[in-house]
């Protein structure tokens, strides 16, 4: 009996440790089960790798993107028209135009003719103008002519380069990869103008390939960017070309001065012959549906552009060189145009333009003319009073003051 | 022999009772503390987010703040679609750091809760700081970075993309 007591209070003797044991193991199972929280600790990790990824994506998507190929493009225009103004010439064809612009946004580069281009290249051949080992970068091409300030905005604001920028950028920020397959033949580069964008804007779409990469969570897109932008401050083509080859004093043999006009929409929409005056003096542009585009005359097409044709006229106070002699409207696709489209009459087609027109060489509008079409789309005429007339020392100026503010 | 029986009894069941507190006491310790150490979101780090988020998202137009028209209407901002951090990434870029300092104290003054010390570094050099409490010591201090770029006064001039690091702490 008294060996059989211990072993009675043994068993007794455990039960609240046995008891310890079962709550110990009910908190353990508890415990072990927080899968859930676990899972929840995964989820919240892949929650917030997804929301870098995405972030990044429409990061690029919506701003970066839009913008670079907006710089890109801006600045290929920029640096094609410098290349024209010293090559003296449009771009031979549409056909050529288009790739070198392309190839101006993507990489920043063209098939320069330049003296002093390290690279020979004629940029009047299709074959060379697709052949980019022939091609150098456009800072290099216009080093000798273009300011150095200018030149490493070139050299910088190309697509390849912004997207390398980027690449960067978003594994220092955010720790995740971006990679863009930079495949120049396979990227599609478009430009349009339309009645959409209007003859002062210029739409351009781009596809892309790129991946977005976090640790084991990938994105792949295949996305068309596009984006529309302000041709404003751009140099005029058909100014950087014909001003200099122009044969002002009619003796064969051209003697012009490069003219520089920057594309820049006016705000005036009510026309008279004040409003005429303004235009003129302050060298901006309006639409007309006659006029060439601004795409056009980059490739020397001379052709009405219904949606998106502008016009400028002519400045004789800023353009010294244009002496009258060339009996032409002074509006810029009349005078510079090469398929003389306004008029070829002169008696009852051109006409001076009363409070504007001089007589006296050095004057504020001197021999200023225009043509029966563009008297009629500035108002001139549909008034009582008759702003134009033909030979002869100009009518007094029926408006005053003028002009009119 | 039924008293000492009696007594040991109550020993051995006092033992028992106290191993099983242990027992308890230690699997609640153990579990207790596991779940401490998860990790959770500190009100700087959302702060810190949010700071950024704002200042890399709010135009400069809707912003309403009389310093931002002045400088507006010196020249000293040109584009109002700006957002506040690309202002200041275009001020730094632009050799007018001193502008960036006046811009950013001005817009978080109101923005941010004058019991968080905080600092805005933008490619690496800082712009602003608003020290309260040492960072050394704080407890929680919370970094949100963002990639800044736009262009300068409307043109095509670009810069970027340049990274801009909010940090918070308390």
């Amino acid at each position: 009996m008294n060996q059989a007591q211990p072993a009675c209070i043994g068993k007794r003797g455990i039960f609240f440790t046995s008891i310890a044991v079962l709550i110990s193991m009910v908190l353990v199972v508890t415990f072990a089960s927080q899968h859930a929280v676990t899972t929840n600790d995964q989820i919240q990790l892949t929650q917030a790798k997804a929301e870098s990824i995405n972030s990044v994506v429409r990061e690029l998507r919506h701003e970066y993107l839009p913008q670079a190929i907006y710089v890109a493009t801006y600045n290929a225009f920029y640096a094609m028209a410098e290349y024209m103004r010293v090559r003296g010439r449009y771009f031979a064809t549409d056909q050529i135009f288009n790739a070198t612009l392309k190839e101006m946004v993507v990489n920043g580069t063209l098939c320069c003719s330049l003296p002093g281009s390290p690279v020979a290249c004629a940029d009047t051949l299709p074959g060379d103008v697709n052949d980019p080992s022939k091609h150098v970068g456009a800072d290099v091409c216009l080093s000798s002519y273009v300011d150095p300030a200018r030149l490493s905005v070139l050299k910088e604001n190309n697509l390849t380069k912004k997207l390398s920028d980027f690449e960067n950028a978003s594994f220092r920020a955010y720790r995740v990869n971006t990679t863009f397959h930079k495949d120049y033949s396979n990227m599609v580069l478009q430009l349009y103008q339309d009645n959409w964008t209007g003859p002062w804007r210029l739409g351009v779409n781009i596809t892309l390939n790129y991946s977005v990469f976090l640790r084991d969570m990938t994105i792949n897109n295949s996305e068309n960017i596009s984006t529309i932008f302000s041709i404003e401050g751009i140099p005029d083509p058909l100014y950087l070309v014909e001003s200099q080859k122009a044969d002002e004093d009619m003796s064969g043999a051209p003697d012009g001065v490069l003219y520089r006009n920057f594309f820049n929409a006016t705000n005036i929409t009510m026309w008279n012959v004040s409003t005429l005056y303004l235009l003129t003096e302050w060298r901006t542009y309006k639409q007309d549906s006659n006029a060439s585009s601004f795409l056009m005359r980059f490739y020397g097409k001379d052709e009405r552009s219904p949606c998106c044709g502008v016009e400028s006229i002519i400045n004789p106070v800023a353009m010294p060189s244009v002496n009258g002699k060339i009996e032409r409207p002074y509006i810029d696709w009349c005078y510079y145009g090469t398929g003389n489209r306004c008029t070829q009459q002169t008696t009852g087609y051109l006409w001076n333009v009363t409070c504007m027109t001089t007589e006296a060489d050095g004057t504020q509008f001197f021999n200023l003319a225009i043509d029966t079409y563009h008297s009629l789309q500035y108002n001139l005429t549909t008034d009582a009073r008759e702003y134009l007339y033909g030979a002869g020392p100009p009518p007094e100026c029926p408006e005053s003051p003028f002009p009119a503010t | 022999m039924a008293k000492l029986n009696n007594g040991r009894k109550a020993q051995y069941l006092t033992i028992d009772a106290f191993i099983a507190a242990m027992i308890v006491a230690t699997t609640l310790v153990i579990v207790l503390a596991e779940r401490a150490s998860q990790p959770y979101t500190t009100q700087s780090e959302l702060l810190s987010k949010g700071v950024s988020e704002s200042l890399a998202q709010a135009k400069l137009i809707d912003l309403n703040n009389p310093l931002i028209v002045n400088l507006s209407l010196e020249g000293n901002i040109t584009n109002l679609d700006n957002t506040v951090l690309q202002q200041a990434t275009e001020f730094y870029l632009t050799q007018r750091k001193s502008q960036a300092f006046r811009m950013l104290q001005n817009v978080t003054q109101r923005l941010i809760d004058q019991k968080y010390s905080f600092r805005i570094i933008i490619n690496g050099d800082l712009i602003y700081n608003r020290t309260l409490t040492s960072e050394n010591t704080s407890v929680a201090v919370v970094s949100s970075r963002k990639i800044i770029f736009g262009v300068i006064n409307k043109t095509a001039l670009a810069y970027g993309p340049v990274i801009a690091e909010v940090t918070v702490w308390q």
